[in-house]
C-alpha cells in the first residue's frame, strides 16, 4: 500500500491521532517525527495531536488512569521493566508491526514475544560523568559500590524508580549485580542497604530522566554525575566533535555487565483510531526513522543494518561488549516481584539516616516552654 | 413563605450530595471493606507509613510554632509598640495569606538554589545546605507562608485588648506579667488557638509543598494519599489512608468550632491605648517588623526578579513562547490557554459559591429552626476536612465506573475547588448575618414583604461587601489550587498552579516562573480589593 493511498484512506476514517510519549522523545538536537509522519501518512499535521510527559513512568500512570477511556492511540517509550505494569492492567492491545521482522529479533522476544509493544531502540544503563568535573572514575573495575564511597555519592544524581523508567533499570541493575533471594541469588552487598547508604550519603533524587539532565548541565548543582545511557556521551561528540565525558558500566573481572533498556511503542487498548495508529508504529520502525535514533535519541536503532555515524561508535561502549544483566532476573520473578522491590526501595530510602520524628519536637518547644515561663515570672513595671 | 425555606437550599445540598458525599461515602465503603488486616498491617506494621504518619504530625506542630511564635510577636509589636508605617506593613505582612503556596514555593527554592545568594552563604561556613529531602526547609516554607495567618488573626485581638483593664491593673501597680496573665492571654487565648488550629490544619494537609521539596523521604498524608493512589494505583492503601486524616481533620475542626463558640463577642470595640510607647520600642518594633515583613516577602521578591532577569536574557522567540502554543506538547495546552483556564475555573466556581450564599441567605431569613440551622452550617463546614487530593481520589473512585472523566474533568475541578471555597464564603457572610438586627426583617413581614424583598431591601445593602469579599476570596482560592487540580486535570484544562507542579523541575526557565509572577500578581490585586472592600476576615 502506498503512502498516499493509506492516506487518503486515513482521512476519510481519522480525525486525529493522540500520541503519548516523554519529553525527550527524538528531542536534541531533534527530528519532528510528527511532521514528518504526518507527510508520510498524507494527513494534516494538526490531526495529530503529541502529549509529552516528563517520564515514561508518569506516562504509563495517566494511561492506566485513562484506561476505562482512553486518550491515547499510540503510547510510545514503554520498556521492559513498565510493561510489567502496562501488563497488570491491560492498558495496550497486541499489534505484529509491518516490518517487525527486520528489527533485531532478541529485542522483539525480550519486550514483547506477543507484540503488545514493538521495539524502536535499546540502550544499556550506565553512570555518566563529566570527566572535566569529575574524574575519579576508573572504568576497569567500577562496581556499583564505588558510587557509596566518600566523594563520589555526593556528586550523582539518580532519578526514582517509583516514576522514572531510568530510575527503575537502575534499580534493577543493582538487584542483578548484588542478588536478592526472589533470584537465588545473593552476595555481601544488600541491594536495599545499598540504596540507604546512597541516600544517607547525599546523592539526589530526581523523579526523571530529563530532570537529572538539567541538573547534570547546571554546574553551580555540583553533580557531575547521573544515571543514563552508555550512549550519553556520543551526543557531546557528534554534535560538538569533542567531548568531556564519559559512561561506566560494572566491570567484573575485565567483563562489562549492564542492564539493558528496550523501548517500545504501541497501541493503548480502546483506542479511538487503531488504523492511523498501527500506520504510525510501521512508519516508526522504518530505515526513515530508525536513521534518525542515535544521532537525535542517542541510543540504538531496534532495526537491524542501520549504520551508526563513526562519533557515535568511537565515543560509546560497544554495546556487543556489554554482558546483559537481564538474563540474571527471569520475566517472571520480575513480573512478581517488581512491585515489592519497589516498596522495599522506598522504604530503604525513606528510613536511612534516621527519621524526622517526635524528638525533633523537644528542643522547640521545651525552648518556648522556657521562654514563656522567663516572660511570665519577669518582673517588669510600667 | 412558611416551610419552604428548604427549597433555598437544595442546590446546595444536591451539590454536596453528589460531589462530596457521595464520593466520600463510597471511599468509606470501599476502605472499609478492605479486610482488617489490611488496615492493622499498615497502621502498626508499615514502617513507611508510621514514618510518615510521624512527620506529617511533627512538621505540622514546629511549622505552626514557628509561626505562631514569629507572627503573635510581630503582631504584638504593630499593635503595642505601634510600629511607623503600620498602615503600609500591617497588610503586606498579610498578603502571602491570599498568595498561592506554589508560587510561594517557586521564590523559596529560587532562593535557596545553588549558587543563589542564600547557599553562597551557608557553603561559605562549610554548611552544604540544601532544600530537597530536607525537612527543616519544608517547615521553614509552611512557615514562610502561615506567618500572614497569626499576624492577621492576632491583630485584630491585640488591637481591640481591653486597655481599661490595663489602667486598673496599673493603679494596683500591677506587673507586666500580670497584665499578661490577667488580661492579654485571657483576650487572646481564643483567637491564638483559632489561628493554631488554622495553621495547624494547613501544615497537617500540606501536599505541594512536601510533594516537591520532600521528594520520596519526607512526605506528608496527603503525599502519600497521592503516591499510593496516582503512581502505585494501590487504591486500598490511599483509601485507608484518606480515612485516617479524614478523621484527624474533621477533629481538628470540631475543635475549632468549639473555640469560635466560645469566641462569640469577645472582639468588640477597640483599643485605645492611652500608654504610648516610647520613640526606642517604635523604632525597633519598626525594624523588626520591617525584617519580617522581608523574611516573608522574599520569595515573592525572588519569583519578580528573576522573571525580570530571565526575561531579560531571553531571546524574542523565548518571549513569544510565553502565549503562544510552543509548550503544548509540556502542557497539554497553550500557556494561553493556561491562562483562560485558571481564571474560568476561578470565575465559575466563585460565582456558584455566590449564588449558593445568596440561597443560604434566602434560606437564613424564613428558617425557624436553629437546630436545622447548626446541622446545615456543619455540613457546609465539613469540606473544609478533606483535602484536594482526597477529593481527587473520591471523584476518580466513585465516579470513574460510570463517567467519562476526562470528557467532564472540568466539572470535577470546578466542583473541587467549589468545595474548597465554600466553606469560607459562607461562613464569611454567615458570620455578618449574625449582625443583621432582626427587627427589621419582622417589620419588614408584617408589611407582608416577600422573601426576596426583603433579601433585596434589607439583607443584600447590609451583607453586600460580605458578599463581594466572600466572592474575592473564594476566587483567591481557585487560582492558588493545587491539590485537587493536579490530581485531575489533564492536558486541555491545565491551570497555572498545575503547570507551575509540572514544569517545576525547570523552574529555572521563564515559564514557571512567569506563572508564578502571574499567580502573586492576581493575589496582590484580589487582596488589595478585598481590603479597600472591608477587612478579611479568616475563618474555616
Amino acid at each position: 500500500m502506498s503512502a498516499s493511498t493509506n492516506g487518503l484512506n486515513l482521512q476519510q476514517n481519522t480525525s486525529k491521532l493522540t500520541i503519548y510519549t516523554y519529553d525527550s522523545l527524538l528531542a536534541d538536537p531533534g527530528y519532528d517525527f510528527v511532521g514528518n509522519f504526518s507527510v508520510h501518512a498524507n494527513i494534516p499535521r494538526n490531526d495529530i495531536k503529541l502529549v509529552k510527559f516528563s517520564d515514561a513512568g508518569s506516562m504509563l500512570s495517566r494511561v492506566i488512569a485513562e484506561r476505562n477511556n482512553p486518550i491515547a492511540d499510540v503510547i510510545i517509550g514503554l520498556d521492559n521493566v513498565l510493561i510489567h505494569k502496562a501488563r497488570q492492567f491491560d492498558v495496550l492491545q497486541p499489534y505484529l508491526a509491518n516490518g517487525t521482522n527486520k528489527l533485531r529479533s532478541s529485542l522483539v522476544n525480550e519486550l514483547a514475544p506477543d507484540h503488545l509493544l514493538t521495539p524502536y531502540d535499546y540502550g544499556v544503563f550506565a553512570i555518566w560523568y563529566d570527566t572535566a568535573r569529575y574524574n575519579g572514575i576508573s572504568a576497569n573495575n567500577f562496581t556499583l559500590t564505588d558510587l557509596i564511597k566518600a566523594g563520589v555519592s555526593d556528586k550523582l544524581i539518580i532519578e526514582n524508580p517509583l516514576i522514572s523508567s531510568v530510575g527503575s533499570g537502575f534499580l534493577l541493575w543493582a538487584i542483578s549485580e548484588f542478588g536478592d533471594n526472589a533470584l537465588n541469588f545473593t552476595t555481601s552487598t544488600n541491594w536495599r542497604t545499598y540504596f540507604s547508604q546512597l541516600q544517607s550519603r547525599n546523592v539526589r533524587l530526581v523523579p526523571s530522566w530529563g530532570d537529572a539532565l538539567n541538573l547534570f548541565f547546571t554546574p553551580e548543582e555540583h553533580r557531575p554525575m547521573m544515571v543514563s545511557y552508555t550512549t550519553s556521551p556520543a551526543y557531546g561528540a557528534c554534535l560538538y566533535g569533542g567531548d568531556t565525558t564519559k559512561a561506566v558500566v560494572s566491570n567484573h573481572n575485565g567483563t562489562k555487565q549492564g542492564w539493558f533498556q528496550i523501548e517500545g511503542l504501541g497501541i493503548a487498548k480502546g483506542a479511538a483510531h487503531p488504523q492511523l495508529a498501527k500506520t504510525f508504529i510501521d512508519w516508526f520502525i522504518s530505515p526513515e526513522l530508525q536513521t534518525q535514533i542515535s544521532t537525535n535519541q542517542w541510543m540504538y536503532p531496534a532495526l537491524n543494518n542501520i549504520s551508526l555515524p563513526s562519533c557515535f561508535t568511537n565515543s560509546t561502549i560497544p554495546a556487543s561488549s556489554i554482558q546483559s544483566l537481564n538474563s540474571r532476573i527471569p520475566t517472571k520473578v520480575l513480573n512478581s516481584s517488581l512491585e515489592g522491590w519497589k516498596s522495599d526501595w522506598e522504604k530503604a530510602w525513606a528510613t536511612s539516616g534516621g527519621a524526622f520524628l517526635y524528638s525533633n519536637l523537644l528542643l522547640p518547644l521545651g525552648l518556648t516552654l522556657f521562654v514563656t515561663v522567663i516572660i511570665l515570672r519577669k518582673r517588669r513595671k510600667y | 413563605m412558611k416551610g419552604s425555606s428548604w427549597f433555598f437550599l437544595i442546590p446546595m445540598m444536591l451539590f454536596l450530595v453528589l460531589f462530596y458525599w457521595l464520593p466520600l461515602g463510597n471511599m468509606l465503603a470501599f476502605s472499609l471493606s478492605l479486610p482488617l488486616n489490611k488496615w492493622v498491617e499498615l497502621t502498626l506494621g508499615s514502617q513507611l507509613f508510621i514514618q510518615f504518619f510521624q512527620f506529617t504530625f511533627t512538621q505540622a506542630i514546629l511549622s505552626t510554632l514557628f509561626s505562631a511564635v514569629i507572627g503573635t510577636t510581630t503582631a504584638y509589636l504593630i499593635a503595642n509598640w505601634k510600629s511607623y508605617f503600620m498602615r503600609i506593613l500591617s497588610p503586606a505582612l498579610t498578603v502571602p495569606f491570599l498568595l498561592p503556596p506554589i508560587s510561594i514555593l517557586i521564590g523559596f527554592v529560587i532562593i535557596f538554589e545553588p549558587g543563589g545568594v542564600i547557599s553562597g552563604a551557608f557553603n561559605l561556613f562549610g554548611f552544604n545546605f540544601s532544600i530537597f529531602s530536607n525537612p527543616w526547609a519544608i517547615i521553614l516554607a509552611h512557615t514562610l507562608y502561615n506567618i500572614s495567618v497569626y499576624v492577621k488573626i492576632m491583630l485584630t485581638y491585640f488591637n481591640t485588648e481591653p486597655e481599661g483593664m490595663n489602667l486598673i491593673l496599673e493603679s494596683f501597680d500591677g506587673r507586666w506579667s500580670d497584665r499578661l496573665r490577667y488580661v492579654l492571654l485571657p483576650h487572646i487565648k481564643t483567637g491564638f488557638l483559632s489561628a493554631t488550629l488554622l495553621v495547624f490544619l494547613y501544615s497537617f494537609n500540606s501536599f505541594a509543598i512536601v510533594l516537591l521539596l520532600g521528594e520520596v523521604k519526607y512526605q506528608t498524608l496527603e503525599v502519600m494519599i497521592y503516591t499510593q493512589t496516582r503512581v502505585r494505583f494501590d487504591f486500598a492503601t490511599g483509601s485507608i489512608i484518606a480515612m485516617l486524616q479524614l478523621v484527624f481533620n474533621i477533629l481538628i475542626i470540631w475543635l475549632y468550632l468549639q473555640l469560635e463558640n466560645r469566641q462569640k463577642n469577645k472582639i468588640s470595640g477597640s483599643s485605645f491605648h492611652i500608654t504610648s510607647p516610647n520613640n526606642l520600642k517604635r523604632v525597633s518594633s519598626t525594624i523588626f517588623t520591617i525584617l519580617i515583613t522581608l523574611f516573608t516577602w522574599t520569595p515573592i521578591l525572588a519569583t519578580f526578579y528573576q522573571f525580570t532577569r530571565l526575561f531579560e536574557q531571553a531571546n524574542p522567540v523565548l518571549k513569544e513562547k510565553l502565549i503562544s502554543g510552543s509548550y503544548e506538547n509540556l502542557l497539554g495546552t497553550s500557556p494561553m490557554q493556561v491562562l483562560i483556564n485558571t481564571l474560568f475555573f476561578a470565575i465559575a466556581s466563585a460565582t456558584v459559591t455566590l449564588l449558593f450564599s445568596v440561597l443560604y441567605i434566602l434560606y437564613l431569613q424564613t428558617n425557624k429552626h436553629p437546630r436545622f440551622q447548626k446541622i446545615i452550617n456543619l455540613t457546609t463546614i465539613l469540606p473544609i476536612a478533606t483535602s484536594g487530593v482526597t477529593l481527587g481520589f473520591g471523584f476518580i473512585l466513585f465516579y470513574s465506573p460510570y463517567i467519562d472523566l476526562n470528557s467532564y474533568v472540568w466539572v470535577f475541578i470546578i466542583s473541587a475547588h467549589l468545595l474548597a471555597e465554600l466553606p469560607f464564603v459562607i461562613r464569611i457572610i454567615a458570620s455578618s448575618w449574625e449582625y443583621i438586627d432582626t427587627k427589621f426583617m419582622i417589620v419588614a413581614r408584617t408589611l407582608d414583604a416577600s422573601n426576596w424583598e426583603i433579601f433585596r431591601w434589607i439583607s443584600f445593602p447590609i451583607l453586600r461587601k460580605s458578599f463581594a469579599v466572600g466572592f474575592i476570596f473564594a476566587l483567591a482560592i481557585s487560582i492558588g489550587e493545587f491539590g485537587s487540580t493536579y490530581y485531575l486535570v489533564t492536558g486541555r484544562w491545565m491551570t497555572v498552579a498545575a503547570a507551575i507542579g509540572r514544569l517545576f523541575s525547570s523552574r529555572t526557565a521563564l515559564l514557571p516562573v512567569f506563572y508564578a509572577s502571574i499567580l502573586s500578581i492576581l493575589g496582590f490585586v484580589l487582596f488589595f480589593v478585598a481590603e479597600q472592600t472591608t477587612s478579611i476576615e479568616l475563618k474555616v
